[in-house]
C-alpha cells in the first residue's frame, strides 16, 4: 500500500509543481465556462437552464486536456518502464496514477463547481447535488480516460486521437451527472441518477485498470 | 523468417474463402433482389403509408451495425487471448463495413423521421446511441491508422473494441434513461404483418450475406497487404 | 410505373435512402475488389523477385506473368 501511495504522492507533486499542468487545467475550466455566457448572451434564465450541462461538458474537456499527460511524460523519460517492472502490479500503478490525476483535476473542478455555477445562474439549492454528482462522475472521466491515454501513449500528437477514442465513452457519466442536477432543479429526487452514476463509477473502477495496464504493456514492448 | 510462419494458416483460410465467396455473393444478389422486389411492390402500410418503405433499408442497417460490432468484439477477444492472427484481421476488416451500416442506418432513419415525426433529427434514445456507436467505429478505425506496426495496432484496437463493447450497453441504457420517444421494436415479437416481415427478413439475410462476403474479401486484401509489407521489409534488410 | 416511383409523394425521402444504402454497399464491394486486385499485382511482382520465399509458403497467389520484374536484386 505504501508503494501505491508513493506513486500517488509522486504524481500529485509533479502535477502541482510549476508547469505541471494542474493549474492550467483549472484555468481552462474557468475560462471556458466564462466563454459560454459571452457566446449565448447574458440571459440569466437561459444560462440557468443550460448551466449544469455546460459545467459537465467543460469538466469533461478539462479532463481530456490533461489526460494525454497521464502516461506520456513517464513514457518519454523511461520511468514508465521502471514502474512496469516494479513489484507493484501495473494495474495498481495505473490506479494510483488515475487517483493522482483525479486529485489534481477532478477534485479541484468539483470544488470550483459552485463558484462557476453561480456565474451560470444555477440555483444554489442544486449545489449539493452538483457537487455529489461531480464527486462521483469526475473519477469516471479519469478512469475511462486512462484507457485512451494508455492506448495513445506512443503516438505522436496522440492527444486529439485520445479525445476521439474516449469522448463517446463519456456519454453515460455526462448524462447521469447532468440529469441529477436537472432533477434537483425541477424539485425531483436526484437519487436514481446519482445511484446510476455511482454504478457507472464502480464498473469503471473494476474494469479500466486492466484495460489501461494491458494497453501500457503493449506500448512498452 | 520465423515471423512469416503464421502465413501458412491464412493460406488455408484463403483457399476456403476463395471457394466460398462466389456462392455467397450469388446468394446475396438473389436475396437482395427478391427482398427489394417484394418490399417495393407490397401494398403500403396502412398506418405509416409509403414512408414505411424506408424500413427495408433502415432496420437491416440498424441490426447489422450492432451485429458487426458484436463480431468485431468477439474477434478482438480471440485476437487478444489466443493471439490468432486471423481474428485480428477479421476485426480490422469488419470496422468499415460496420461504420458504413451505422451511417446508412442514421441516414435512412432521418429520412424516415422527416415525413413521420416532422424532423430529420430527434435526440431520441436509439438515434443517439446509434450516433455514439458510429463515433466508436470511427475511433476504432482511427487507432488502426495511427499505429503503423500491424501487430501492435491490432492489440491496441482490440483493447479499444472490448472497452467499447463493455460501454455500449451502458451507453444505450443511459441514453434510453435520458430520453425516449422511439417506437418499440416489434419485428421479432411476431407483431409485424407478414406482408412487411417477408421482405424485411429477406433483406436482413441479404445484408448479412453481404457482410460475410465483403468481410472475406477485405480479409484477403488485408492478408495480401501484410504479405507485401513483410516482403518489403525483407527486401529492405537484404 | 410513374405512380410507383412517386411513392405517394414521398419519393424525395424514399429513393435517396435506397440510393445511399445500396450505393454504399456497391461502393464497398467495388473498392474492396479494386484494392485487392491492385495489391495482388504488387504482391506478384514482389514474389517474382523472391521466388524461393514465395514457393515455401504453400499458397496460391494469382501471379500475372505479364508483369515485368523490378530492377532491385534480391540476394
Amino acid at each position: 500500500m505504501s508503494r501505491f501511495s508513493a506513486v500517488v504522492a509522486r504524481d500529485v507533486r509533479l502535477a502541482l509543481r510549476q508547469g505541471g499542468g494542474s493549474y492550467w487545467t483549472l484555468m481552462f475550466f474557468i475560462l471556458t465556462v466564462t466563454l459560454f455566457p459571452l457566446g449565448v448572451g447574458p440571459d440569466l434564465a437561459l444560462l440557468s437552464r443550460i448551466g449544469s450541462g455546460v459545467l459537465w461538458v467543460v469538466a469533461l474537456l478539462a479532463a481530456l486536456l490533461s489526460l494525454d499527460r497521464l502516461f506520456q511524460a513517464d513514457y518519454e523519460d523511461g520511468s514508465l518502464e521502471l514502474l512496469a517492472l516494479a513489484p507493484l502490479p501495473l494495474e495498481l500503478t495505473v490506479l494510483a496514477k488515475v487517483l493522482a490525476h483525479w486529485l489534481t483535476t477532478g477534485l479541484p473542478v468539483t470544488l470550483l463547481a459552485p463558484l462557476m455555477g453561480a456565474m451560470l445562474a444555477i440555483e444554489p439549492a442544486a449545489y449539493p447535488t452538483l457537487m455529489v454528482a461531480m464527486l462521483l462522475g469526475t473519477p469516471v472521466l479519469s478512469l475511462v480516460g486512462s484507457i485512451g491515454a494508455a492506448l495513445t501513449v506512443g503516438i505522436r500528437r496522440g492527444g486529439v486521437l485520445l479525445s476521439l477514442l474516449v469522448m463517446p465513452l463519456y456519454v453515460p457519466a455526462l448524462i447521469f451527472g447532468a440529469l441529477a442536477v436537472e432533477a434537483t432543479l425541477e424539485g425531483l429526487s436526484p437519487r436514481p441518477h446519482l445511484l446510476l452514476l455511482g454504478a457507472d463509477l464502480l464498473v469503471a473502477l473494476a474494469l479500466t485498470p486492466w484495460g489501461a495496464a494491458a494497453a501500457l504493456r503493449l506500448n512498452l514492448e | 523468417m520465423a515471423n512469416l510462419h503464421w502465413l501458412a494458416n491464412p493460406g488455408r483460410f484463403l483457399r476456403i474463402s476463395n471457394a466460398v465467396v462466389p456462392y455467397l455473393a450469388g446468394l446475396t444478389v438473389v436475396l437482395l433482389a427478391y427482398g427489394l422486389w417484394r418490399g417495393l411492390t407490397a401494398p403500403h402500410d396502412a398506418t405509416q403509408g409509403a414512408p414505411a418503405t424506408i424500413m427495408y433499408m433502415h432496420v437491416p442497417s440498424a441490426i447489422m451495425s450492432m451485429t458487426v460490432y458484436g463480431g468485431m468484439a468477439v474477434a478482438s477477444a480471440v485476437a487478444l487471448i489466443w493471439k490468432h492472427p486471423l481474428a485480428d484481421i477479421a476485426a480490422k476488416s469488419s470496422a468499415l463495413i460496420g461504420a458504413g451500416f451505422t451511417a446508412t442506418c442514421l441516414i435512412s432513419g432521418s429520412m424516415w423521421g422527416r415525413p413521420t415525426w416532422g424532423t430529420y433529427w430527434a435526440w431520441d434514445a436509439r438515434l443517439t446511441s446509434e450516433l455514439v456507436l458510429f463515433f466508436v467505429y470511427l475511433g476504432y478505425i482511427a487507432i488502426w491508422q495511427a499505429i503503423e506496426d500491424p501487430q501492435r495496432a491490432g492489440r491496441a484496437a482490440a483493447i479499444l473494441a472490448l472497452a467499447g463493447s463493455v460501454n455500449l450497453p451502458i451507453i444505450h441504457y443511459s441514453v434510453e434513461w435520458w430520453n425516449t420517444l422511439h417506437q418499440p421494436a416489434g419485428l421479432l415479437q411476431g407483431k409485424t404483418d407478414p406482408v412487411l416481415a417477408v421482405p424485411l427478413l429477406t433483406l436482413l439475410a441479404a445484408f448479412f450475406c453481404f457482410y460475410v462476403t465483403v468481410l472475406l474479401l477485405r480479409m484477403e486484401r488485408e492478408i495480401v497487404g501484410r504479405k507485401i509489407r513483410q516482403l518489403r521489409l525483407l527486401q529492405a534488410q537484404a | 410505373m410513374a405512380e410507383f416511383f412517386a411513392m405517394d409523394g414521398y419519393a424525395f425521402y424514399i429513393w435517396p435512402t435506397y440510393i445511399v444504402t445500396l450505393g454504399f454497399m456497391i461502393w464497398l464491394v467495388v473498392s474492396t475488389l479494386r484494392g485487392l486486385a491492385a495489391d495482388r499485382k504488387v504482391l506478384a511482382e514482389l514474389e517474382k523477385n523472391a521466388p524461393h520465399r514465395a514457393r515455401r509458403r504453400g499458397e496460391t497467389a494469382s501471379s500475372s506473368p505479364s508483369l515485368r520484374g523490378a530492377e532491385t536484386s534480391d540476394a
